[in-house]
């Protein structure tokens, strides 16, 4: 990512109100967005991997059509970006913000042992597994809303904390 | 509409709360329409519509449904085919029909639900009209 690139994608932080993103924990302000150019370089990467021809090109001017479309969904998507250590997440909170839905999801514990998560999505008819094992992505699940369909429980997401 | 009922649904954030409902009436109308009522655009999935740049929302049942508004408006037979959503700065206020027939009263519910969901941080109320 150019240095124009960053001085954008900063600017967008900015006007979408996620620039937390780059106050804190990193410091300087170059840091953390070496961070996130690194980041969204991974995405594009595991994007690729999972998605192959449906992956979108993660860049600043695809975050700043998304701002313009729905300030909300790239809020949303920042905030995960913040959350997860995960690519293979991130891949899953983007396709969730672009008409996947959850169709199962399982969480297994045991206190000292173990953590999982797993997520899997219906999108355009196929079913996408997404699996972590780091427990702090527990935090992803802050961002769906729950409710009942025909008396039937639903998780829909991914939407944005408000601060 | 013919005789419409309001249903207003205060949430911080109206953006992402109008999101939840276009997945819900996904949910009962799979071949939903949608169209900015501004600018006459349509979409054929929930997921394609810029809700930030959406004031106002139709959702039709499907195709036929958005093409008999176009033809005849409100009429009998028109009637809880069309879900209206309206987005102020800090509710949504969804219009229809009935709200005792029955698919209405199910997505409303459902709306009424997601609303109060901690995402979205707030209730609802109904308003007669």
């Amino acid at each position: 990512m150019t240095t124009s690139e960053k001085q954008a994608l900063a600017a967008l932080l900015e006007e979408a109100g996620e620039s937390w993103l780059i106050d804190e924990p990193f410091s300087p302000r170059e840091d953390a967005l070496n961070h996130l150019a690194e980041v969204l370089e991974r995405l594009n990467s595991t994007a690729r991997q999972r998605l192959s021809g449906n992956a979108p090109e993660f860049s600043v001017a695809l975050l700043r059509r998304e701002f313009g479309d729905d300030a909300s969904r790239l809020r949303a998507f920042l905030q995960a970006i913040g959350t997860t250590q995960s690519t293979d997440l991130l891949v899953m909170v983007w396709q969730l913000l672009h008409g996947a839905h959850v169709d199962q999801m399982e969480l297994g514990y045991k206190r000292g042992t173990s953590f999982e998560l797993k997520i899997v999505l219906k999108s355009r008819g196929n079913l996408e597994e997404y699996v972590s094992h780091d427990i702090n992505d527990i935090g992803l699940l802050r961002h769906f809303a729950t409710f009942h369909l025909d008396g039937k429980p639903v998780f829909e997401g991914f939407f944005p904390l408000d601060s | 509409m013919i005789g419409g009922s309001d249903e207003i649904i205060a949430v911080k954030n109206p953006i992402a709360a109008l999101r939840a409902c276009v997945q819900i009436i996904d949910w009962w109308w799979p071949d939903a329409v949608f169209e900015d009522a501004d600018t006459s655009a349509r979409y054929g999935a929930s997921h394609e519509v810029p809700l930030g740049k959406t004031r106002e929302l139709f959702a039709y049942k499907d195709a036929l449904a958005a093409e008999a508004w176009d033809d005849s408006g409100a009429v009998p037979q028109t009637a809880n085919t069309m879900v209206d959503f309206l987005r102020g700065p800090r509710q949504l206020t969804v219009v229809v029909d009935n709200p005792d027939d029955a698919v209405m009263a199910a997505m409303l519910k459902a709306f009424r639900e997601a609303g109060r969901s901690q995402v979205f941080n707030r209730g609802s109320k109904r308003v007669a009209v």
